[in-house]
């Protein structure tokens, strides 16, 4: 397989040279460790991403559901009321 | 939030973002007046009251009003902690899965992984079959297991709605609530009358992505499959 070097877009440098760690980069590790730790958080964010459609779709179709409609509607509040007690 | 009693100050929504931005009802833990007394080891918030775990409920988004304050990280982990223990999640969903011990003595209480019809929880409604998710100290001791219904609708995502049963129903976690236990029927039971350990797991991880508690789990020792 041929290599092919690309340039690497501003944004992503900042990114690699700001560490933020809140994306999982460690400011003690090298300039290339730190640009693999940028991919695999954006892999991460990507699945979260995809995981949280899916939900979205069940979700919904979850919350048409004849028997989620009951069970909501019928839902008692003695939680909440004075106390729950 | 509406129509709650003076002894209530506010409701603690526990269901994820995404639940919560589609669905019409949310998973909500009450939060108490400082002039209640609370139960032993409750959480308490300072200023605030306390944290009623054990009363959670599954309640109408409509019920809600407006934000009343942004809990503490530290609070909010103390919650996860406290809801993770009760629902035996490590034990189930790290590992090979382990049921919860159970105390010794006669079953009188709703237990850990029986399903039960439980009537509609305000009484005119039509009785569901739940399965209950709680360690059977707490239902012993408690009087309020928490439950989970189940459902033979068909559904897209089996990670939030587990299909147990050898596929023939599915759980439904992000309906998680608690019940006070003389509105199960401890008598007469559907049939099959409860989940195996692996359904039990199933569920388990369907409460663990409904309420978002993936890092709580790490904080409680555990290390979940990917």
């Amino acid at each position: 397989m041929n290599r092919v070097s690309v340039p690497v877009p501003e944004e992503i440098k900042k990114q690699v040279d700001n560490c933020p760690t809140e994306l999982g980069l460690d400011p003690s590790a090298s300039e290339a460790q730190r640009y693999a730790q940028l991919v695999d958080a954006g892999v991460r964010a990507m699945r979260a991403q995809v995981r949280n459609e899916r939900r979205r779709v069940a979700y919904a179709e979850h919350n048409e559901s004849q028997g989620y409609v009951e069970a909501l509607e019928t839902a008692d509040d003695w939680a909440f009321r004075e106390g729950g007690f | 939030m509406e129509g709650k009693g003076a002894g209530t100050v506010g409701a603690l929504v526990l269901t994820n973002d995404v639940w919560n931005d589609v669905m019409s009802g949310v998973a909500a833990i009450p939060i108490r007046s400082p002039a209640i007394q609370p139960y032993p080891g409750a959480i308490r918030i300072r200023d605030i009251g306390w944290i009623d775990l054990p009363a959670m409920a599954h309640m109408p988004q409509g019920r809600l009003t407006q934000p009343l304050y942004k809990l503490t990280a530290q609070a909010i982990e103390r919650t996860e902690d406290k809801l993770i223990d009760v629902l035996a999640l490590v034990d189930l969903c790290c590992g090979d899965p382990l049921p919860p011990h159970s105390p010794a003595g006669a079953v009188t209480y709703p237990r850990w992984g029986d399903i039960y019809w439980v009537k509609g929880f305000d009484t005119g409604g039509q009785d569901k079959r739940y399965v209950v998710v709680s360690h059977d100290h707490h239902n012993a001791a408690n009087g309020r297991p928490f439950l989970v219904r189940t459902t033979s609708a068909p559904k897209r995502n089996a990670q939030d709605f587990p299909l147990v049963q050898d596929g023939a129903v599915h759980t439904c976690p992000g309906e998680l609530q608690t019940a006070q236990a003389d509105w199960v029927e401890m008598t007469k039971r559907p049939r099959p009358d409860a989940l195996n350990v692996a359904d039990m797991a199933a569920t388990a991880y369907g409460l663990i992505s409904t309420f978002q508690l993936e890092t709580a789990i790490v904080r409680n020792g555990g290390e979940l499959r990917d």
